[in-house]
């Protein structure tokens, strides 16, 4: 079961606070809305910002437009918080995956965007992402991996969701994610020189 | 489980889950968030369930008569349905019925083809009485004109009772229509046993044809309207639709003949 507030959020606030939080927000409550978003939003954004690290994705509109999807939606989802935060990480997958795929679409040759001033997105994510060398090389090594396994261990370890969540998200049963999270991890400190070993 | 406790404390993700614990990012959640939350308010489904329940309502109102008049339901529902559809209806046939008058039968309202309808004789007026009687029966004004109609001549009762009415009566039994020997139009009949006789008879005999009348009038009543025949008047019985055959059939050709000449 996933513990709330290991020290990300700002407000002290129980699983059970949670629970509440979140059957307000589905009546219409925005303070508690507002509760689920401070308690998620943080983990969310480094999870994006993991996920999309070094490439043209705009990290900051994917995490935003999870949120109006969210705050769209909430009334419509149907179960408990830990089920709440599966259901936010996945919203935040498949927009992931919908940037990417929009960017394969739209890609435009270098001349142009030289005029158009546009900056590649990967740029500002470098620049914004204020974290120490080792996170940056770990996520770099991580993002190397296999995209099931680099999946998988991001939620895991930065979404700090259980493997049931993890299983929900991606789509596939518990043992599938353990395999996933475990081949990840070797070849991680295979690719780290096991100098963590 | 240990497995799982082993994944998570694995020192190559200590820096790593740092970094996501760190609180960062804004402290309030953005306006535009806000926006979406309150836009997204249960209105859009109250107006889903509205549509949706009308769409449902009149798709149930349109199918569930056609269904029950094709008879595709069970007959409790069936029953139910054509009550709910008749006490629906009742109003609105008030209603029509108000606005559209159902206009009255002849007996009823003094039309001028009342008026101008031929009196009729005390001899006939028995077998008269009969086919008014059978045809219109005196409806009240109030009920519908479908329920009201009768069911047949057979059902009627006669005024009063005369041979004309129990030959009628009898042919009614029969199958046959009655209309004919009270429509004013019998002097045809005449005709047509003037006919027969006269054709017997080839000679024009006045006496045999006023016999084939006088046999007419005997089986029906004199005709509404019509002239009594003279007692002698065999030029009339025997010139109406009696053919006379001509003395030497080329007569007239032979006169043709002779005009030519």
């Amino acid at each position: 079961m996933r513990e709330p507030n290991k020290g990300n959020s700002r407000f002290a606030v129980s699983e059970s606070d949670l629970e509440a939080a979140l059957k307000a927000a589905q009546s219409g409550d925005e303070m508690a809305f507002a509760t689920l978003w401070r308690e998620n939003n943080s983990r969310l954004t480094k999870f994006v910002q993991s996920r999309t690290y070094k490439s043209d994705l705009d990290f900051e509109e994917i995490v935003s437009e999870t949120w109006l999807n969210v705050a769209r939606d909430v009334r419509k989802f149907k179960g408990d918080y830990s089920g709440f935060t599966a259901w936010v990480y996945s919203i935040a997958r498949n927009r992931i995956v919908d940037a990417s795929r929009k960017r394969d679409r739209t890609i435009r040759p270098q001349e142009e965007l030289e005029e158009a001033f546009w900056i590649p997105s990967g740029q500002n994510i470098e620049k914004d992402f204020e974290a120490d060398e080792g996170v940056k090389k770990i996520i770099e090594e991580i993002n190397k991996l296999p995209s099931a396994q680099a999946e998988v261990l991001m939620l895991r370890v930065i979404g700090d969701l259980s493997v049931e969540d993890v299983a929900k998200i991606v789509k596939k049963n518990a043992n599938s994610v353990r395999v996933l999270a475990h081949r990840g991890l070797t070849s991680l400190k295979e690719a780290m020189g096991g100098a963590h070993e | 489980m240990s497995k799982e406790m082993n994944f998570g404390d694995d020192p190559i993700f200590k820096e790593l889950r740092k970094f996501s614990n760190e609180a960062t990012g804004p402290e309030s959640m953005p306006a535009e968030i806000f926006e979406a939350f309150r836009s997204a308010k249960p209105k859009r489904a109250r107006k889903k369930w509205l549509t949706g329940s009308v769409f449902g309502i009149l798709f149930a109102a349109i199918a569930l008569p056609s269904l029950s008049y094709a008879g595709v339901l069970p007959d409790p529902i069936a029953r139910v349905v054509e009550r709910v559809a008749h006490v629906i209806a009742a109003p609105v046939r008030v209603i029509t019925n108000a606005v559209n008058p159902v206009p009255a039968t002849p007996t009823m309202s003094p039309s001028p083809i009342a008026t101008t309808s031929p009196t009729l004789d005390s001899n006939t007026s028995s077998t008269s009485n009969v086919t008014t009687n059978s045809t219109t029966p005196t409806p009240s004004p109030t009920h519908a004109p479908v329920t009201n109609v009768p069911s047949g001549p057979v059902k009627s009762k006669p005024v009063a009772p005369s041979p004309d009415a129990d030959t009628n009566a009898k042919s009614e039994k029969e199958g046959r229509n009655s209309t004919p020997t009270n429509l004013p139009s019998s002097k045809s009949e005449e005709v047509n046993h003037g006919k027969s006789e006269g054709a017997k008879n080839s000679g024009g005999n006045a006496e045999h044809s006023n016999e084939g009348e006088n046999k007419s009038k005997a089986t029906s009543p004199a005709p509404i309207g019509s002239k009594p025949a003279p007692p002698n008047a065999p030029a009339e019985s025997e010139g109406r639709g009696t053919i006379v055959p001509e003395k030497g059939g080329k007569s007239s050709n032979s006169e043709e003949k002779s005009n030519k000449e």
